[in-house]
């Protein structure tokens, strides 16, 4: 065997031990602290379900020291609760319609892509994921101040169009219904990079992204004692994200 | 076949105490066996991950392509005033170096295949180590296609570069291109293959220190993603693999029918499968550290895990993650076991010849650091 060695090892001085020491510690404390700072739950509480947020110790040590001065340098900032630990997620895919100049629909692109390879379509997946994850828009007071003349103040979010469709709808955010679902900031900056990009690749003037969803299916509807019918399960919904346009 | 670890530290106090026990964790000097199979198994990993996107490379990694540069500035701003729209963080990436330049951008990634090839094959590991990381951790850079796997691999990838630029550097007595570049004997596992009579490679202390980094990292991420899961009810409800196995999108009122009759001992399994599976993720620290038959629970755990999160979750490089950051956690005398056994298969010829050597060296030391 040529792995050992014929003659005892060196001792290492004790300098070098003790730098290894406090580098294995910090090291290895501050992975222990990411983990444990991030948010847990969602958890029942008074006002319905919401998550906590880690220890307070935890957080200050990560948030302003580790995470910004060692692990993001090092791209090792996730905190180990994996999204995909979420087994019930909502399935999503979408198509987009490309359009030339005279404004007709000249191709109809499906993400992810059947035909593609299992890595690629993975990774289209994850796009298709990145657009679906809506937030509800935060509920109004019951009194609401006058409307303001700043614009900022205009939320954009899914106005049911009709049954099982739903459409981007920018109104100031007294007129917001409550219960309502919005994009997230990252779908919207997701979705406009992605039709920037196929109106790029494939030379077509505008472009329009329709996300089509469907909740996950649970399990206790074999328990029901009639025969299943697809109206008890979930529907599809179909989100228009609206047209992204190429400036020439 | 056992190699007497604590022989090897000639100064080091009782590893009964509680010192010498953690002096004995964390400096031991050990063959690189370990740590170069970890290289080459990882390396595989690397390639083939990053070879996968070939054909897609600009569209999914460059600021042409699905995240461009304007949706890069959006989040860059946002970070800014504190606001985090993606869901990983923009960092640092190699591959902005070429911003709209598709010529450099398609030289990078090419070029970085060719680098993670001759790492894998141990050319110059000191140097290839390094671009590794630096490499991998470029290719995470992409929010939009980003993914939990990746980010594993970046994991391996730094202690994997620790590693080999520590390895030999005390004890080794490298030449100047030697401390460098690495040494040869790391190329394609050739001291595995060397003749017996060849120069053995001195133990090293970065080797297992490196390990010992990797081994509690990966208990770490393990229980943490144990613990999460019983933060959600489908999990101790035992129907957390009912989801995957029934996507909305291709899973209809026929298909669940077929299914009704027998809905009972389906969720039975599954919800057993996966009571299981959470066990062998929360009690990991319990066993990993274990010889005997608990290298069984170990390895064959990891296996498991493979398969389950490929064909049932579908997703890639959570399982190689997993296996190699169990295979971290073998002994030198068990490498040498697996060593042998590779050796026999790849070169033939019976085992107990080769072992033979091994043991007497391992004896001769022994015996000259009592004396």
């Amino acid at each position: 065997m040529s792995n050992v060695q014929e003659r005892p090892p060196k001792p290492l001085p004790m300098w070098l031990m003790a730098a290894g020491n406090v580098f294995a510690v910090g090291h290895l404390l501050a992975i222990g602290l990411l983990a444990l700072a991030a948010p847990s739950g969602p958890w029942i509480t008074n006002f319905g379900p919401s998550d906590a947020f880690g220890p307070q110790f935890a957080q200050s040590i990560t948030n302003n020291i580790t995470v910004p001065w060692y692990f993001q340098p090092l791209r090792m900032s996730h905190n180990y609760h994996f999204k995909s630990n979420h087994p019930a997620g909502t399935a999503a895919y979408f198509e987009v319609l490309l359009r030339d100049e005279s404004g007709d629909v000249v191709k109809t692109l499906k993400f992810p892509n059947e035909k593609a390879n299992f890595w690629v379509r993975h990774r289209q997946n994850i796009l298709a994921q990145g657009l679906a994850e809506d937030q509800p828009v935060q509920p109004r007071g019951s009194e609401m101040i006058a409307p303001s003349k700043d614009k900022t103040a205009e939320i954009e979010y899914w106005d049911v169009h009709e049954p099982g469709t739903l459409r981007l709808k920018k109104e100031p955010k007294h007129k917001v219904p409550n219960d309502r679902f919005a994009p997230s900031e990252w779908s919207k900056v997701l979705a406009q990079s992605y039709l920037r990009y196929l109106c790029r690749e494939h030379g077509m003037t505008s472009a329009k992204l329709v996300r089509y969803s469907k909740e996950a299916i649970m399990p206790a509807v074999l328990f029901r004692p009639d025969a299943l019918t697809a109206e008890m399960l979930p529907a599809v919904l179909k989100s228009e994200f609206g047209e992204y346009r190429r400036e020439n | 076949m056992k190699i007497d670890r604590s022989a090897r530290m000639p100064d080091s106090p009782s590893i009964s105490s509680w010192r010498g026990g953690w002096t004995h964790f964390w400096f031991t000097p050990i063959p690189t066996t370990g740590l170069h199979c970890l290289r080459v198994l990882s390396g595989v990993l690397f390639f083939t991950w990053l070879a996968s996107f070939a054909g897609h490379q600009e569209a999914f990694f460059s600021l042409q392509g699905w995240f461009d540069r304007e949706a890069h500035d959006a989040v860059v701003r946002g970070q800014q005033l504190q606001q985090n729209i993606a869901p990983a963080p923009i960092g640092w990436s190699m591959l902005y170096l070429a911003e709209r330049n598709i010529q450099l951008f398609q030289a990078m990634y090419w070029g970085s295949l060719v680098v993670l090839a001759l790492f894998t094959l141990g050319v110059a590991t000191r140097v290839t180590g390094i671009l590794t990381w630096v490499i991998v951790v470029s290719f995470l850079a992409n929010p939009a296609t980003s993914y939990e796997g990746d980010y594993l691999l970046g994991i391996l990838a730094f202690y994997l570069m620790i590693g080999h630029v520590l390895v030999g550097q005390w004890n080794g007595n490298p030449s100047i291109a030697g401390r460098i570049l690495g040494s040869w004997d790391d190329f394609l596992l050739g001291h595995l293959f060397a003749p017996a009579s060849a120069k053995p490679r001195p133990a090293s202390y970065g080797a297992n220190w490196t390990i010992r980094l990797l081994q509690i990292h990966v208990m770490i991420i393990i229980v943490t993603s144990g613990l999460h899961k019983l933060q959600m009810g489908d999990w101790w409800a035992g129907v957390a693999l009912w989801y995957p196995l029934h996507p909305p999108f291709h899973t209809t009122p026929e298909s669940l029918m077929l299914e009704k009759a027998n809905i009972g001992t389906t969720l039975f399994f599954l919800s057993l499968l996966q009571y299981l599976a959470l066990a062998w993720q929360i009690s990991f620290p319990l066993f990993a550290w274990r010889k005997g038959i608990w290298r069984g629970v170990l390895l064959g755990g990891a296996i498991a895990y493979w398969l389950g999160v490929v064909f049932v979750f579908k997703l890639p490089l959570f399982g190689p993650f997993v296996f190699l950051g169990c295979l971290s956690f073998l002994e030198p005398d068990e490498w040498a076991w697996v060593g042998q056994r590779v050796r026999s298969i790849v070169l033939g010829g019976p085992t107990s010849s080769s072992t033979a050597p091994f043991q007497q060296k391992v004896a001769v030391t022994a015996i000259k650091e009592k004396l």
